[in-house]
């Protein structure tokens, strides 16, 4: 295995510049630009700031960096399973010419998450920095570790979609069911006490996306490093979804090429 | 010692038909009630068949054969991009391959950031890069077009930046699949140049072509697949002249 990782740094300046490439084409002639990036996680979370402020009553100042930052993190993880799933099909002519690792076509698609994650968190930083500057430096100390987390589990996703979806084409239309359901029972916008009152605790105590909402809401939010029980249990998703994707790359990459 | 060899024993290769036998639930369904079988079954294509070879150093070695013969399969086995169903490969030697000229070359970029791009592909660095850009922008000599977007090139001007960039691979083993294409009068001259500097550079050189006048040019071996298997391997002249005549004989 780790002649294989070595081989992903050996072609490193080649996937560097198709992250830049499809950072580039996606706001191709828009005025705005990767500043959209930032723009629309921003936009749409004053929309729904608006509409459950309303419909639910709750505090407004709270509400907007809760959701900001459920859409931010919710984005990642979402997009890492459905736009992920294309990662090696869309990489089709360069995978029929080279000879590379296939990791660095999911790895590609990572980065290029990784970084409209971090263009959509300046939001969270410019509002910490304004509402609440006592919580910089605890910000700061744990955002190493949530952006390696969130990179690492990341990349172990987009691997496992992509590989399965090349081969079983139904997997993206069937994963953006699964993401949709797991939406629900995640408190990306609706806050905990929602679950709290409907007596559906176990969700927040058990699903991963939970905890993994907390690393960032925690220091944000509350000024606090999250428990070390949310760390564990994204650790234990990483873990899981790692040695998955480990097991589909050495059993699957070399047939890879007849599915495309 | 470093010596760059390739070595295949007892190679296979099969195109495996389960991508396209895979049944969607509609064609599932379709069956069930119209109670037809599956009609027309694709079988796995055996497309290279025992094949044992062995190049050494110093070997210009070109493979013809007509249409579906397995050329550029074998070519891409040996590049490591389609895996054998039973043999063994040995490879000893930094592989390059030039099978697609303009691959890499992204159409809202100037030619500039597209000479970067395609030579990240071919796995240059930046270092590597910056030394050789003056030499590649004079060679494409496109004049001012190089900071024009390669949208507006022409299919001529995009070719002459693809070869530019494309001959400056420099590694033990190359490969070329009938990637000298059509340019041109005087930039094929250079380019021939510029190809025959290439292939004196390495110390494999593997060609597929239809062309047999550059395949006895650049190669002293020449290997004649048919059907996937090795219906000849020898010098150059006595295999081309032998393929002629079989082609020309099946002719009549």
């Amino acid at each position: 295995m780790l002649k294989y990782i070595l081989r992903i740094y050996k072609a490193r300046y080649f996937w560097w510049s198709l992250v830049k490439a499809d950072l580039r084409n996606k706001y191709r002639r828009s005025m705005l630009g990767i500043l959209w990036s930032l723009l629309y996680p921003l936009l749409f979370t004053l929309l729904l700031v608006f509409i459950f402020g309303n419909i639910f009553k709750s505090d407004v100042t709270y509400l907007m960096p809760y959701i900001y930052s459920g859409i931010v993190i919710w984005d990642a993880v979402a997009n890492s399973f459905i736009v992920g799933s294309a990662a090696i099909i869309a990489s089709e002519p360069y995978i029929k010419q080279f000879a590379h690792p296939l990791a660095i076509y999911s790895l590609k698609q990572t980065l290029v998450i990784i970084i409209n994650t971090l263009i959509s968190g300046i939001g969270m930083l410019a509002w910490c920095v304004i509402a609440k500057p006592g919580n910089i430096t605890v910000i700061f100390l744990s955002l190493p570790a949530t952006l390696i987390l969130l990179f690492l589990l990341s990349w172990s996703i987009t691997t496992i979609s992509a590989i399965i979806n090349t081969k079983f084409r139904d997997y993206q239309q069937m994963i953006g069911l699964v993401i949709q359901a797991l939406w629900f029972l995640t408190p990306v916008y609706f806050e905990k006490r929602i679950y709290i009152d409907a007596k559906l605790n176990y969700l927040l105590d058990y699903n991963p996306l939970a905890h993994l909402l907390n690393l960032v809401r925690e220091p944000f939010l509350n000024g606090i490093i999250a428990p070390f029980i949310d760390y564990l249990y994204v650790i234990g998703l990483i873990v899981i979804f790692g040695a998955f994707s480990i097991l589909l790359i050495y059993k699957n990459e070399k047939e890879m090429i007849f599915y495309i | 010692m470093n010596t760059v060899y390739i070595k295949l024993r007892d190679i296979n290769l099969n195109y495996p038909s389960s991508p396209y036998n895979a049944t969607t639930i509609k064609e599932f369904l379709f069956n069930i009630v119209k109670k037809k079988k599956n009609k027309g079954i694709i079988r796995d294509v055996h497309a290279l068949r025992n094949i044992n070879l062995t190049i050494n150093e110093g070997e210009r070695v070109g493979i013809i054969g007509s249409n579906g013969a397995g050329k550029s399969t074998l070519l891409k086995l040996i590049a490591g991009i389609y895996p054998p169903v039973s043999g063994t490969i040995e490879i000893k030697g930094d592989i390059q391959s030039l099978f697609d000229l303009s691959l890499g070359f992204d159409g809202y970029g100037t030619g500039r950031e597209n000479i970067y791009y395609r030579s990240y592909l071919l796995g240059h660095t930046p270092k590597t890069v910056n030394e050789n850009i003056n030499d590649i922008i004079e060679f494409a000599d496109l004049g001012e077009f190089i900071d024009y977007p390669l949208r507006t090139y022409s299919a001529g001007m995009q070719m002459r930046l693809a070869f530019a960039v494309s001959t400056t691979l420099k590694g033990d083993i190359l490969l070329l699949d009938e990637a000298i294409g059509a340019g041109d009068a005087s930039f094929m001259v250079k380019v021939k140049k510029r190809i025959l500097e290439m292939v004196e550079n390495s110390k494999i050189m593997i060609l597929v072509s239809h062309d047999m006048n550059t395949i006895k040019q650049l190669c002293s071996r020449v290997i004649w697949l048919k059907n996937g298997e090795i219906e000849m391997d020898g010098k150059s002249d006595e295999v081309v002249n032998n393929y002629l005549e079989y082609v020309y004989s099946g002719k009549n």
